[in-house]
C-alpha cells in the first residue's frame, strides 16, 4: 500500500508548486495509473515515491512505513522502478542487468541466476537464447520486457513505470500492455503507472487518477472516471466518445443471451462490447453469435441490450 | 651509410627505455590526476570550464620553457620532467575522462539512480566502463604527445631519446639525429596503434 500525504513539491522560483498537497492512497496489490497533461505534476509525483525528486512537503508511506526519513538508495532497491526509455546498462548481458537490484542487495549468485531464469520465463523470453545477449540486439518490446524483468528482480512490494509503453511502436504496444497486464496480474505489485494515454490508463489501471496543475482532480475506477467526470476538465480530458471507452471496459460474455442467433456474425468470447458494437456496425446484423476458442456458440448478443445500457440510464 | 648504430646499440637501448619509462610514468600520473579532476568537474559546468582553461595554459606554453621554468624548483634531471610531461597530458586527458562520463546516457543514469545505486557504485560500475573508450582514446592522444615533448627533456639532463638528438645537433651528426627522431616516431605509431586497438575493442564490448 501506498500513501501520500499532503505530498508537495515546489521548485525555487516556480510560480506554483508542481506538485500541491497531494492527498492519495493506493491499495495493495492494484495499479494506478496517474494521467493529465503535460506539466501537471503526475511524473514528479511518481519520482517523489522512490524519492528520485525530495519532496518539499508532505509525508510518503509504504506499506505503513513512513519512508521520507530513510536512506533513498536503501528505499529505492525497495521499489521496482520501469521508465519509457528503458534504460538497460549497455555494457552489461541482459542477465546481468536482471541482476542488478539482487546484486546490489548481495544475494549468492546461484539465487541470483535462478531468479535470472525464473523472471526470463515470467516475461516471455527463452533464457537460453537471452541471457547472455546484449541489450543492443533487442528489439524495443524485447528491451522492454527486460526492463521489467530487471524491476520484478528483488520482488519489491512496489513498481513505479513511468510511461513503460512510450518507446514501443504502436503495433507492438498493444499487445505488449496485454501481456504485460497478465505478468503484473500474476505478480501481484503495488504499481503505479504514469501516463499520458487514456485508453492505456483505461486498460492497465484499476484506478485511474487524473492530475491537473499538480492537485488531484478525480481518483476512481476507470468505469467511475468514464461514466462520472468530476467536473468539466475530467469530462473533457476523457473526451466525447467517453461512452464508447466505457464499452472497452466490458466484456460480450456480460450480455449473454442462451441460444444460437440466425443469420448472425459471430465474435470471439472475450471480446470487448465495443469491438461487438463495431461488428454490429460493420455487418449491419440484429446480433452476434458469441464463440469459445473451441468454436462452440455459447449464446448471442443482441444490438439492443447493447445500446440499451442500464448504467448509463441516470 | 650505418657507421655510428651499429657500435653503439646497448646505449640507444638505454636511451629508449628512459624514454620509455618517462612517458609511461608521466602519462600514469597525469591519469590518476585527470580521473579526479573529470569526475570532480564533469556535471559542474563552472569548474569544467576552469579546469579547461588551467590545462588548456598549461598545454601551449612552450615545452622547452617549460622545462627551463622548471630548473630553480626542481633543479635538472628526470623529477622536472615528468613534472612538465604530465601538465602537457592533462588537457587531453581530463576533456577525455568527463566527455566519456557525460556521454553516458540520461536513461541509463536515471535507471542507476531509481534502482538503487549509490553515487560511488553507479561511477564504478556504470559511468566509468561506459566511459572507458572516450578515456582511453584520451590516454592515446596525451601517450603520442608526450613521446614527442619528451625528447625535449634531454635538454634537463632527463635522459630519453632526445640526448641522441641533442647530441647529433651539437656534433653535425645526422645519423644520431636520424636514430633519436624515428625511434620516437615509432613509438608514437605503437602506442597509437595499440591503444587505438584497445578502444576500438572497448567500443565494440560495450554497443556495436
Amino acid at each position: 500500500m501506498i500513501r501520500l500525504e499532503a505530498i508537495t513539491k515546489l521548485y525555487p522560483g516556480a510560480p506554483r508548486p508542481a506538485v500541491d498537497r497531494l492527498d492519495i492512497e493506493m491499495a495493495e496489490g492494484t495499479t494506478t495509473a496517474l494521467i493529465g497533461p503535460s506539466g501537471c505534476g503526475k511524473t514528479t509525483t511518481l519520482r517523489m515515491i522512490n524519492r528520485m525528486i525530495e519532496p518539499s512537503g508532505g509525508r510518503l508511506f509504504i506499506d505503513g512505513t513512513d519512508v521520507t526519513g530513510l536512506d533513498p538508495v536503501l528505499l529505492r532497491r525497495r521499489i521496482g522502478y520501469v521508465i519509457q526509455q528503458i534504460g538497460l546498462f549497455p555494457h552489461q548481458s541482459v542477465a546481468e542487468n536482471i541482476a542488478t537490484v539482487p546484486k546490489l542487495l548481495g544475494w549468492p549468485a546461484a539465487t541470483i541466476a535462478a531468479r535470472v531464469e525464473e523472471l526470463l520465463t515470467l516475461v516471455g523470453l527463452d533464457p537460453a537464447r537471452f541471457r547472455d545477449a546484449m541489450p543492443h540486439r533487442l528489439s524495443g518490446g524485447q528491451r522492454q520486457r527486460v526492463g521489467v524483468a530487471r524491476a520484478l528482480a528483488a520482488d519489491p512490494p512496489v513498481m513505479l513505470m513511468d510511461e513503460p509503453f512510450g518507446a514501443i511502436d504502436p503495433i507492438a504496444r498493444e499487445k505488449l500492455q496485454d501481456e504485460f497486464k497478465e505478468i503484473l496480474r500474476r505478480v501481484r505489485k503495488t504499481i503505479v503507472m504514469v501516463t499520458h494515454d487514456l485508453d492505456e490508463a483505461i486498460k492497465m489501471g484499476d484506478r485511474i487518477a487524473i492530475m491537473r496543475d499538480g492537485r488531484l482532480v478525480q481518483h476512481g475506477s476507470p468505469d467511475e472516471i468514464l461514466s462520472e467526470p468530476a467536473d468539466a476538465f475530467v469530462e473533457a480530458f476523457v473526451g466525447p466518445d467517453r461512452a464508447l471507452k466505457r464499452l472497452s471496459l466490458r466484456k460480450v460474455d456480460d450480455l449473454l443471451t442462451p441460444g444460437e442467433a440466425a443469420e448472425a456474425p459471430a465474435i470471439g468470447a472475450g471480446a470487448t462490447q465495443r469491438e461487438a458494437l463495431a461488428r454490429l456496425i460493420d455487418s449491419g446484423a440484429a446480433a452476434l453469435n458469441v464463440r469459445d476458442a473451441e468454436g462452440r456458440i455459447l449464446g448471442h448478443i443482441d444490438r439492443t441490450a447493447l445500446l440499451d445500457r442500464p448504467e448509463t440510464r441516470r | 651509410m650505418l657507421r655510428w648504430v651499429p657500435t653503439h646499440l646497448p646505449e640507444i637501448g638505454e636511451a629508449a627505455l628512459q624514454h620509455l619509462v618517462l612517458v609511461v610514468v608521466s602519462v600514469a600520473i597525469a591519469f590518476a590526476i585527470s580521473l579526479a579532476l573529470g569526475i570532480w568537474s564533469a556535471r559542474r559546468p563552472r569548474l569544467y570550464a576552469v579546469v579547461m582553461a588551467v590545462s588548456g595554459t598549461l598545454f601551449v606554453i612552450p615545452s622547452l620553457a617549460l622545462f627551463a621554468l622548471l630548473i630553480p624548483v626542481l633543479g635538472l634531471g628526470a623529477k622536472p620532467a615528468i613534472v612538465g610531461l604530465v601538465s602537457y597530458c592533462l588537457l587531453a586527458l581530463i576533456r577525455n575522462v568527463a566527455l566519456g562520463l557525460r556521454s553516458v546516457p540520461p536513461a541509463v543514469l536515471d535507471a542507476a539512480i531509481g534502482m538503487g545505486y549509490g553515487p560511488w557504485a553507479r561511477l564504478w560500475r556504470i559511468e566509468l566502463p561506459l566511459a572507458l573508450p572516450l578515456i582511453i582514446s584520451g590516454v592515446r592522444i596525451a601517450t603520442v604527445t608526450v613521446i614527442g615533448i619528451a625528447t625535449v627533456a634531454a635538454y634537463i639532463n632527463a635522459g630519453g631519446l632526445g640526448t641522441i638528438i641533442f647530441a647529433g645537433i651539437d656534433q653535425r651528426f645526422p645519423e644520431k639525429i636520424l636514430t633519436g627522431a624515428l625511434l620516437a616516431s615509432a613509438m608514437s605509431v605503437t602506442a597509437d596503434l595499440l591503444l587505438s586497438r584497445l578502444e576500438s575493442r572497448l567500443r565494440a564490448g560495450g554497443r556495436a
